[in-house]
C-alpha cells in the first residue's frame, strides 16, 4: 500500500529524482525545495515519512527536526547528510530523528521505515 | 530399609519370639492350658493354625510378566514347616501359567528356590526370564578418524595462551594417511519376548559419507591418495590440492590463481594477485591487491591495503592486524590487534583481541562487533554498522546510484519533450524503457529487502573506551558517540526503536 513521503531538500535535481523513484514504487511523493516551506508543508499535512535535508540555507535539518517533531512527535524523521561527522547529527539525532541517510538518500533505509 | 539378609534375620527373630512366648508362658502343673481351656485338639488346632500362618503361608511361586512382556519376576512364599520345599517343578508351572517361555534364568531360579527353602523366607522381585531385544540393521559407513575433526583455528581470541604461529586453517595430510575407517554392516537380529514371541528388527539411522576428490579407499579404510588438505564439507571426504610457495608471492612466482588450498610461507608483496579456490595461510604479511579465495584467510601477521588493496574470502578470515583496506568475508573476521582505517564487511561478527582496536573506517557485521577499544582521542570517525546484511546494502546502494542516474535521465527527456513536442516521437521510446529500467529496479530493490536479513539481536560490545566520533547502527537505527564511554554494550530495544546502551561492569 502506498504511503505518504515529504522530502526537503535544497538540491532539487535529488528532489526530482526520488520522486520518480518511489512514486513508480507506488508511494505519494511531495518534494519542497525550501527548507521553511518544507517546515510548513510537512506541520500541515500528514506524512508517513519526512526526509530532511541536514544543511540547507534557512532553517537546517536539526532545526526542522526539533520543530516538527515538537508539534508532531510521532513523524518519523529521516536525515539525509554528505557528513555523518556533522555536529547537527547529534543534535537532530538527539530531537528524535529516526535515521541517518547518506546523501542523496539510501534506499533500504527509506524501504525499511516505509514497511515498519 | 533393611538389606534382604537383614530382613531374614529379622524375620527369624520375631518368629522365634512368638513361639518363645507361647512356649515360657506354659506352666506343666498348670491344670489350665495357656491358651485357655485347651484340649489335645485345642493345641492341635493351634499347630495347625501355624502352620498356615501367611508369613510362611502355603508354598507358591508366583510370576509377573512385565506390560512390554520383556521380562518376568516372580515371588517365592517358603514353604511351611510341614510342607515340602518349593522345587523347579512349581516354578516350570507358574512360569506356564503365565505363558513364560523365552529368556528362562535358571540359575537365578536355583538361587531363589535355595534361600527361600534354607531360610523359609519370603522373596520377591525375583528376575527369572528376560527378553532379548532386536538388534537393527546397520548399513556399512565411513567413520572419520576424530584426529581430523578437531577445529584448527581458536575462536575465542581472549585467551592469552593463543599462539598466531600455531594457526592454520588446514589439516594437512600425507597421502596415503587413513581419512575414516569403513564400519561393517551389521545384520539385523531378531528379538524374542519373554513369550517367546520375535520382535523385527529396524535399521539404524546413519550419516552416509561419501569419498571426495583425492581420496580412496584401501581395505577398509578410506585413505588420502595425494599430500593436501582434508576437508570434510557436507557429507563429502575431500583432500584439496594445496600449493604450497616457499617464499614470497613476488616477481618469482607472478600472480596466483590456483584451484585448491595455497600455503604461502613468505609475504605477498604489493601489486600481487592472489586468487585461490579453497582457503589460504600466509605466514606473514599480505600487501593485498586483489586477494580472494573460497574458503578461510589465515594470516600470522596482518593485512595491508593502502588504500586501494581489497580481500574477498568466501570463510572467515584472522589476522594480527588490518590496515587501510577493504576486507569482505561471509564469516567472520577476527582481528587480534586492530583494525586501521578500513572497511570491514562480514555476514557474521567482527572481533578483536582483549585490547585490540577498532580506529577510522567502516565496520559492517551482520552479527555484531565486538573489540577492546573503539575510535580514538584523534581518529576519524569510526562507523559500526550491524544488524544486516552488508553485501544486500551494497547491491541496493548500487540499485539507488542506477536509478538516480536513470531517473535524472527520465526528467532531462520529459524536459525535452514537454519544451519540444516534435521530440516526442522520437523520445517516447527512450523515455518507457528508461521507466521500465527504474521499475525494474524498484522491484529488484523491494526481493532485495527481504534478504537484508535483519538481525536485530545483534550488538557492540567495547571492553574498554569508545571515543566520540564513533557512530553506530543496529538495523538502522542510529547513535551517535558524543562523549567517552568504557566497558559498554551496545544493543537495539525494538519496541522503543531506540540504541540501549548496557555498562559490563
Amino acid at each position: 500500500m502506498g504511503k505518504r513521503i515529504l522530502v526537503i531538500d535544497d538540491e532539487v535535481m535529488i528532489l526530482d529524482a526520488i520522486k520518480i523513484i518511489f512514486e513508480d514504487m507506488g508511494h505519494t511523493v511531495e518534494v519542497r525545495a525550501n527548507s521553511q516551506a518544507g517546515l510548513e508543508e510537512a506541520l500541515r499535512a500528514e506524512y508517513d515519512l519526512v526526509l530532511v535535508d541536514l544543511r540547507m540555507p534557512g532553517k537546517n535539518g536539526a532545526e526542522i527536526t526539533e520543530e516538527l517533531l515538537k508539534a508532531k512527535p510521532h513523524t518519523r524523521v529521516l536525515l539525509i547528510t554528505a557528513y555523518p561527522n556533522d555536529p547537527l547529527v547529534s543534535r537532530a539525532l538527539g530531537a528524535g530523528a529516526h535515521a541517518l541517510l547518506k546523501k542523496p538518500f539510501e534506499i533500504a533505509k527509506v524501504l525499511d521505515f516505509l514497511e515498519e | 530399609m533393611p538389606s534382604g539378609k537383614d530382613f531374614q534375620l529379622e524375620d527369624t527373630i520375631r518368629r522365634s519370639m512368638e513361639i518363645l512366648q507361647e512356649v515360657e508362658g506354659f506352666d506343666p502343673s498348670s491344670s489350665v492350658s495357656p491358651v485357655g481351656q485347651g484340649t489335645g485338639g485345642e493345641v492341635d488346632g493351634e499347630l495347625n493354625a501355624l502352620q498356615q500362618e501367611p508369613a510362611s503361608g502355603q508354598a507358591h511361586v508366583e510370576v509377573t510378566v512385565s506390560r512390554d512382556l520383556m521380562s518376568a519376576t516372580a515371588s517365592f512364599m517358603p514353604p511351611g514347616a510341614l510342607e515340602p520345599p518349593l522345587d523347579e517343578e512349581d516354578v516350570r508351572r507358574a512360569l506356564q501359567a503365565k505363558g513364560v517361555s523365552f529368556g528362562i534364568d535358571r540359575k537365578a531360579i536355583l538361587e531363589a528356590l535355595r534361600d527361600v527353602n534354607a531360610q523359609l523366607v519370603a522373596l520377591s522381585g525375583v528376575i527369572v526370564a528376560r527378553g532379548r531385544p532386536p538388534s537393527n540393521e546397520t548399513a556399512a559407513f565411513l567413520q572419520v578418524v576424530p584426529e581430523l575433526l578437531a577445529d584448527p583455528v581458536p575462536t575465542d581470541l581472549s585467551e592469552a595462551s593463543v599462539d598466531f604461529k600455531s594457526w592454520s586453517p588446514f589439516r594437512l595430510v600425507r597421502a596415503g594417511q587413513v581419512l575414516a575407517r569403513l564400519v561393517p554392516k551389521q545384520e539385523g537380529e531378531l528379538g524374542f519376548n519373554v513369550r517367546g514371541e520375535a520382535i523385527p528388527f529396524g535399521q539404524s539411522e546413519v550419516v552416509e559419507l561419501k569419498p571426495g576428490p583425492n581420496t580412496g579407499f584401501a581395505d577398509d579404510a578410506l585413505v588420502a591418495l595425494r599430500d593436501g588438505h582434508f576437508e570434510l564439507r557436507g557429507d563429502i571426504l575431500t583432500v584439496h590440492e594445496v600449493l604450497e610457495v616457499a617464499g614470497d608471492v613476488d616477481y618469482r612466482t607472478g600472480h596466483l590463481d590456483f584451484p585448491g588450498d595455497v600455503v604461502i610461507h613468505g609475504e605477498v608483496k604489493q601489486g600481487f594477485q592472489v586468487k585461490a579456490g579453497g582457503s589460504v595461510f600466509c605466514a606473514r604479511v599480505i600487501d593485498a591487491t586483489e586477494f580472494s579465495c573460497r574458503g578461510d584467510l589465515v594470516t600470522q601477521q596482518g593485512i595491508l591495503g593502502r588504500g586501494s588493496g581489497n580481500v574477498r574470502v568466501g570463510g572467515s578470515v584472522t589476522a594480527r592486524f588490518i590496515e587501510n583496506c577493504l576486507v569482505e568475508a561471509q564469516g567472520a573476521i577476527r582481528v587480534r590487534t586492530g583494525c586501521l582505517n578500513s572497511v570491514l564487511r562480514s555476514l557474521d561478527r567482527v572481533l578483536t583481541g582483549p585490547k585490540g582496536m577498532l580506529v577510522g573506517g567502516k565496520i559492517y557485521a551482520q552479527e555484531g562487533i565486538q573489540a577492546g577499544q573503539i575510535g580514538s582521542p584523534t581518529s576519524p570517525r569510526t562507523e559500526l554498522i550491524c544488524g544486516i546484511n552488508a553485501f544486500v546494502q551494497q547491491k541496493l546502494l548500487w540499485i539507488r546510484d542506477k536509478n538516480l542516474a536513470l531517473a535524472t535521465r527520465l526528467k532531462q527527456v520529459q524536459a525535452r519533450m514537454a519544451a519540444e513536442p516534435a521530440s516526442r516521437v522520437r523520445l517516447q521510446d527512450v523515455h518507457d524503457r528508461l521507466r521500465a529500467a527504474i521499475h525494474k529496479l524498484n522491484e529488484s530493490a523491494q526481493e532485495l529487502m527481504k534478504e537484508l536479513d535483519k538481525n536485530d539481536k545483534a550488538f557492540v560490545l567495547v571492553t574498554g573506551k569508545i571515543y566520540p566520533g564513533a557512530y553506530i547502527e543496529i538495523c538502522h537505527v542510529p547513535f551517535a558517540v558524543t562523549e567517552t564511554l568504557s566497558g559498554i554494550r551496545f544493543s537495539l530495544d525494538k519496541r522503543k526503536g531506540k540504541i540501549v546502551l548496557d555498562p559490563l561492569f
